[in-house]
C-alpha cells in the first residue's frame, strides 16, 4: 500500500519538477516520471497476481498496522487509518490495465503535445490535471470508504474535465467539456444521494460495515423495508455509474467529449475513466448485495440496447474519433450486459453463466482498453499529420505510414470482435454460457435476445471497422494537402504496438487462472455468497474449452503464418488499377468514400442514426455551385436533451428582467431581502 | 486403420469437393440450357491455370493484400475443419465452437473487404459496400439457427450439434425442415449464387462478389476463388449434415453425405437455370427471410416449452 502512496507522490513531485523547465524538457521529464509510476504499478499488480495475496499484504499494509497499534497516542496517524485504503483483487486488475495504458500514453504524449501550440502555464495546468486524474483513479480503486470514494470520484470528474480543455479556444471543445461536466455532476449527485441514504441506514461509510449491514437482508422476502432500501440504493447507484459508463440514454456526452479532447486524453478516458463505471457497479454489488431478477433482466436489456445503438451510430460516423467514441458506447453496453448476466446467472443458480460472464468482463475490458487506447492514439497521429479527421478526406495512409496501418489493422480486427482477440473471446464465453443455460433451463426470452443482439452487434461492428480501416488507410489519399511518407518515432510505434501485444497475451487461456483468482476473491467478498458453493467444476469446464480453443487458434495462426510467408515470396507486377479499362485522369478520385460505403445501411437504420443531409441543388440550366453536406447529431441529444435545455433557457430568459444593470435595482433587491429576513425572524419570535 | 482411412477421406473431400460442386452446378445449368456444357472438372483447370499465371496487382495495393488473402483462405479452411462429415468426427472440435465458426467467417469477410478496397477503384468499393451491408442480418440468423440445434441436442459443439440432430419426433421434423430451408438459403447467399448474385455476370453495376475480385489476377484470383468455393462447401456440408439420419452406420452416412451434396449442387444449378436474378434492392429481403425463419424456429421452441 505504501508503495502506491509513494508512487503517487513521485508522480505529483515529478509534475512539479517538470514545471521548472521549458516545453520539450518538461515533457520528457513528465513522461519519465509517468513511466516510472506506471512501471511501479505494473510490477506491484503483477507480483500480487502471481503470489495470489492481494488482500493481506501485511508488510505493506500500513493502515492495518496503524489501526492495530493505534492506542490514541498516534493521533495524527488515526486520520490515515480511518481512510481505509485497501488492496483488493479487482482494484489491482484495474490498476494493471491503467498502468499499461498510462505507460503507453507517457511514451506518446511528448509527440502529441510538441505539435500543438500551447503556452507554458496551460501546459503546466494540463500536466498537473493529468497526474491528478491518474492518482485519483488509483486511489479510487484502492479505497474502502464510501465518502472517500465519493470525493475521489469528484476529483476524477473535475480533473478529467480540465484535461479535455486542452484546446480551450475552440467553441466545440468548450461545449463538449461543459456537457461532460454537467453529466458527471448528475452522476455525482446520484451517487451522493445514494451515499447519504446508505449513511442514514448504516451509520458508517466504511465498506465493511455497509456490507455487514446489508447482509441481514439476505432473506427472500422482498417486502421487508431493508430489501426495499436495497433495491432503491441499487437503482440509484446503477444509474449514477451508468452515466459514467456511457450507456444508451446517457451516452451522448461521450461522442462529444472524446473528439474534443487531445488524443492521449481520449485514449485514457475511453480505456480507463469510463471503465470506473464498471468498477463502481462491482462495488455496488459488493456492498449492497444481489438485486432482484427483474432488475438483472433490465440491466441486460439496457446493456444490449445501448450496445446496438452505439454501434449503429458508430458505423454511420465519418469522423475518426467520433466513430471510436461510439464504438466505446457499444463496448460499454456489452460490459453492462455481461455484468447483468452475471447477476442473472447468480440469481438463477446458473454458476456457469455467473463465472463465464465475469471472466468475459475481465477479458473484454482488458482487450477493449488496450485496443481502443491504441486506436485512439493512432487517430491522434492521423489528425496531427494530415490535419484532418474526416474519413471522407483520408485514405491511402498505408502508403505513407506503414507502421500506423499495421497497428490499426490489428486493432480493427481486435475491436470488431474477430478471433483470436479478447473481444471475440468475451463474446464466445458469454454465448457458450447462454448455450449452456438453454440446455439446462430451456429457452426463455433473455437467451433469445442475447443471441439476436450479439449477432446483430457483431455484424454491424464488422461493417463499422471495415469502413474505418478500408476507407481510412487503404486505396489512395483523397485529400488535397500533401502528406509525406515518413517513419514514425520508435517510441510512438512501440506505444501503439505494445498494447496490442499485451491485449493478445493477457486474453489467452494461460492467464485465466489469474482471472479466476479475482473472481474467487470477489465471490468470497460478496455478502450474498457467504454460503459455500464451489466454482471448481465450472472453472475446469471453462479451462478445458479454452485449452482446446487455443490449440486450434495456434494451429490457425501457424497455418496462416506459413501461408503468409509462402505468399509473400510471389513475384508481383504492379500496374495501374484496372477499373474496367477506365483510363481518365480523374480515376484518382473514383474511390468509394466512407459515406457511400455505408449508404445502404444508413437507409435501413435511418431513425436511429441522427444524420441530416443538407443539399443545395438548383435547376441545372447552367452549371452552378451545388453542394451536399451531412451533419450528425445524436438522437437522444436532439430529441430529449436539446428541448430541455431550450426550456431552461426560455425560463431564465424570462427571469432576465431582474438583471437590469442599474445599481438602484440591485440596492432595492438587497433591501427587499433584508426586509424579508426581518419579517421571518419576527414571525419566529411571535 | 479405419481412423486413418476416414482421415484420408476427409482430406480428399475437403480438397476436391468444393470445385467439383461448382462443376456440377455449371454442368446442370448447361444441360438445362440445352448445351453440351463444360467438363465437371473445369473449375480445377481454371484454378490450375490461374495458379500458373503471372500475378499483377494494382499499384495502390500494399502489404495488406498479402496479409489478407492467406488469412481469408486459412480462416475459411479452419471453419471447414470444424464441421463433421456425416458420422465421421471433424478434425477439431470443442464446446462452443459454433461461435468460433461464425467468428472465422467474419474474419474472412473482413479480409475480403479490405482486399477489395485496396485497389482504390469504384467498382471494388461498390462490391465491398454491398457485400458487407447486405450481410448484416446473416450473423444473428446463423446464431439463432445454431441455438435451436443446441436446444434439441443439448450440446454446443458443432460436432455433436450436427451429428445428433435426427428427425425422430414431430417437432424435430418441423424444426429440421425449417433449418434445412434456411441453411439452403444460406448456401445461395454465402455462395453468391442466383438469385442473390450472379457469378457469371459481365455487367459490373450488378456485381457484388465479382466486383470485389475484379482487380485480382493470377495466384491472387485463384486463392480468392477457391475461398469462395470453400464458403459454398461449408454451408452445403452443414445442410447435408442436418438431413443425415442418426441411426445409420458411419460408412453409409458418408455415402448419404456425398449424395446429398450432389443433390444440393443439382438443385442450385436448377435454381440458377429457372429463376432470374432479383433486383438489387430486393436482396436484403433474402437475408431477412433467413432471419425470420430462424425467429420462427425459436417461436416454435417457445411453444414446445410450454
Amino acid at each position: 500500500m505504501i508503495i502506491f502512496y509513494f508512487s503517487i507522490i513521485i508522480l505529483i513531485f515529478g509534475t512539479f519538477v517538470s514545471f521548472l523547465f521549458k516545453k520539450n524538457i518538461k515533457l520528457i521529464i513528465f513522461s519519465g516520471f509517468l513511466i516510472l509510476t506506471s512501471l511501479i504499478f505494473l510490477v506491484i499488480s503483477s507480483i500480487n497476481f502471481i503470489n495470489n495475496n492481494f488482500p493481506t499484504l501485511n508488510f505493506l499494509n500500513l493502515n492495518r498496522l496503524i489501526s492495530q497499534t493505534n492506542t490514541g497516542n498516534l493521533d495524527y496517524f488515526s486520520i490515515f487509518s480511518n481512510l481505509n485504503f485497501e488492496i483488493t483483487s479487482i482494484g489491482l486488475f484495474f490498476i494493471f490495465v491503467l498502468s499499461v495504458v498510462s505507460f503507453c500514453i507517457a511514451l506518446y504524449m511528448p509527440y502529441y503535445i510538441r505539435s500543438h501550440l500551447i503556452n507554458q502555464p496551460q501546459l503546466n495546468f494540463h500536466l498537473f490535471n493529468f497526474s491528478l486524474l491518474l492518482s485519483s483513479i488509483v486511489l479510487l480503486l484502492l479505497t474502502s470508504n464510501l465518502l472517500i470514494f465519493l470525493i475521489l470520484w469528484e476529483i476524477m470528474g473535475i480533473s478529467s474535465f480540465f484535461c479535455i480543455f486542452f484546446d480551450g479556444q475552440k467553441s466545440k471543445t468548450i461545449n463538449a467539456a461543459i456537457l461532460y461536466i454537467v453529466m458527471m455532476h448528475i452522476s455525482f449527485l446520484l451517487i451522493l444521494i445514494g451515499t447519504i441514504i446508505c449513511y442514514n441506514h448504516v451509520g458508517s461509510f466504511s465498506f465493511e460495515k455497509i456490507q455487514l449491514y446489508f447482509q441481514q437482508a439476505n432473506s427472500l422476502d422482498l417486502n421487508t423495508d431493508l430489501n426495499k432500501v436495497k433495491l432503491l440504493l441499487f437503482s440509484i447507484f446503477t444509474v449514477g455509474f451508468i452515466i459514467k459508463l456511457g450507456i444508451f440514454p446517457f451516452h451522448f456526452w461521450l461522442p462529444e467529449a472524446h473528439p474534443a479532447s487531445p488524443s492521449h486524453i481520449s485514449s485514457f478516458m475511453s480505456s480507463i475513466v469510463i471503465k470506473t463505471g464498471i468498477y463502481g457497479l462491482f462495488i455496488t454489488l459488493n456492498l449492497i448485495g444481489l438485486p432482484t431478477l427483474t432488475f438483472a433482466k433490465i440491466i441486460i436489456f439496457i446493456g444490449l440496447i445501448s450496445a446496438l445503438i452505439g454501434i449503429i451510430n458508430a458505423a454511420s460516423q465519418t469522423q475518426i474519433k467520433k466513430f471510436l467514441a461510439y464504438s466505446s458506447v457499444e463496448n460499454a453496453g456489452i460490459l453492462l450486459f455481461l455484468f447483468g448476466s452475471s447477476i442473472y446467472g447468480l440469481i438463477n443458480n446458473s454458476f456457469f453463466l455467473y463465472l463465464s460472464s465475469l471472466l468475459a468482463i475481465f477479458i473484454y475490458l482488458l482487450n477493449h482498453a488496450f485496443s481502443k487506447s491504441s486506436a485512439f492514439l493512432s487517430a491522434g497521429v492521423i489528425i496531427n499529420e494530415t490535419k484532418n479527421d474526416d474519413l471522407n478526406l483520408l485514405g491511402g495512409l498505408v502508403h505513407y505510414y506503414k507502421d500506423l496501418t499495421g497497428a490499426n489493422l490489428i486493432s480493427s480486427i481486435s475491436l470488431s470482435a474477430l478471433p483470436p482477440f479478447g473481444n471475440f473471446i468475451g463474446e464466445l464465453l458469454i454465448l457458450i454460457a447462454y448455450a449452456n443455460y438453454i440446455t439446462n433451463y430451456g429457452f426463455s426470452i433473455i437467451p433469445f435476445f442475447v443471441f439476436l443482439f450479439i449477432g446483430l452487434i457483431g455484424s454491424i461492428t464488422l461493417l463499422g471497422f471495415t469502413k474505418y480501416f478500408a476507407t481510412g488507410f487503404l486505396g489512395k489519399f483523397r485529400g488535397k494537402s500533401d502528406i509525406k511518407k515518413r517513419k514514425l518515432d520508435v517510441f510512438l510505434t512501440f506505444s501503439l504496438y505494445i498494447q496490442l501485444i499485451f491485449a493478445l497475451i493477457f486474453s489467452s487461456s494461460f492467464f485465466y487462472n489469474f482471472y479466476f483468482k479475482i473472481i474467487k476473491d470477489l465471490s468470497e467478498k460478496f455478502s450474498f455468497l457467504s454460503g459455500n458453493f464451489i466454482l471448481e467444476a465450472e472453472m475446469l469446464a471453462i479451462n478445458k474449452i479454452f485449452n482446446s480453443f487455443y490449440k486450434i487458434t495456434i494451429l490457425f495462426l501457424a497455418l496462416f503464418i506459413v501461408f503468409w510467408l509462402l505468399y509473400s515470396l510471389i513475384k508481383l507486377k504492379r500496374e495501374k488499377t484496372w477499373s474496367c479499362g477506365f483510363i481518365s485522369k480523374s480515376n484518382d478520385n473514383f474511390q468509394y468514400t466512407a459515406n457511400s460505403f455505408v449508404e445502404p445501411y444508413i437507409s435501413v437504420f435511418k431513425p436511429l442514426v441522427g444524420i441530416k443531409v443538407k443539399k443545395k441543388e438548383k435547376e441545372m440550366v447552367f452549371i452552378e455551385d451545388s453542394y451536399i453536406e451531412t451533419e450528425h447529431q445524436d438522437i437522444v441529444q436532439k430529441n430529449f436533451i436539446n428541448p430541455i435545455i431550450e426550456k431552461i433557457n426560455y425560463f431564465f430568459e424570462k427571469l432576465s428582467f431582474i438583471q437590469s444593470g442599474r445599481t438602484q435595482d440591485y440596492i432595492l433587491y438587497g433591501l427587499i431581502f433584508l426586509i424579508i429576513i426581518i419579517i421571518i425572524t419576527l414571525i419566529r419570535y411571535i | 486403420m479405419k481412423e486413418f482411412i476416414y482421415f484420408l477421406l476427409k482430406i480428399i473431400l475437403i480438397i476436391f469437393s468444393p470445385p467439383l460442386m461448382i462443376g456440377i452446378i455449371n454442368r446442370v445449368k448447361a444441360i438445362w440450357a440445352g448445351k453440351y456444357g463444360q467438363s465437371i472438372l473445369q473449375p480445377f483447370y481454371d484454378i490450375i491455370k490461374l495458379l500458373r499465371k503471372k500475378t499483377i496487382r494494382s499499384n495502390t495495393s500494399s502489404f495488406v493484400t498479402t496479409f489478407a488473402l492467406p488469412l481469408q483462405f486459412v480462416s475459411n479452411l479452419i471453419a471447414l475443419l470444424l464441421i463433421p462429415f456425416g458420422k465421421i468426427k471433424p478434425f477439431i472440435s470443442f464446446e462452443g465452437d459454433f461461435f468460433f465458426f461464425i467468428g472465422l467467417l467474419g474474419l474472412s469477410t473482413f479480409c475480403q473487404i479490405i482486399m477489395a478496397m485496396e485497389s482504390a477503384g469504384s467498382f471494388q468499393g461498390m462490391g465491398a459496400s454491398r457485400e458487407i451491408n447486405f450481410s448484416i442480418f446473416i450473423e444473428p440468423a446463423i446464431i439463432l439457427l445454431f441455438s435451436s440445434m443446441i436446444f434439441y441436442t443439448k450440446s454446443y459443439s458443432m460436432n455433436k450439434m450436427l451429428m445428433e440432430f435426427g428427425f425422430l419426433s414431430l417437432e424435430k421434423i418441423m424444426v429440421g425442415v425449417i433449418l434445412g430451408i434456411s441453411f439452403f438459403l444460406l448456401i445461395l447467399i454465402e455462395g453468391k449464387r442466383i438469385p442473390i448474385d450472379d457469378p457469371a455476370t459481365h455487367l459490373e453495376l450488378t456485381m457484388i462478389h465479382e466486383a470485389m475480385i475484379l482487380d485480382l489476377s493470377g495466384k491472387d484470383l485463384a486463392i480468392a476463388i477457391y475461398s469462395g468455393y470453400l464458403r459454398i462447401f461449408i454451408f452445403s456440408l452443414i445442410t447435408s449434415n442436418i438431413f443425415i439420419p442418426t441411426f445409420i452406420s458411419t460408412n453409409l452416412s458418408i455415402l448419404f453425405l456425398i449424395l446429398i451434396i450432389m443433390f444440393i449442387s443439382i438443385v442450385v444449378g436448377a435454381i440458377e437455370s429457372l429463376f432470374p436474378r432479383v433486383r438489387m434492392n430486393h436482396i436484403p429481403d433474402f437475408m431477412l427471410l433467413v432471419l425470420s425463419l430462424s425467429v420462427i424456429i425459436i417461436a416454435l421452441m417457445f411453444t414446445m416449452n410450454t
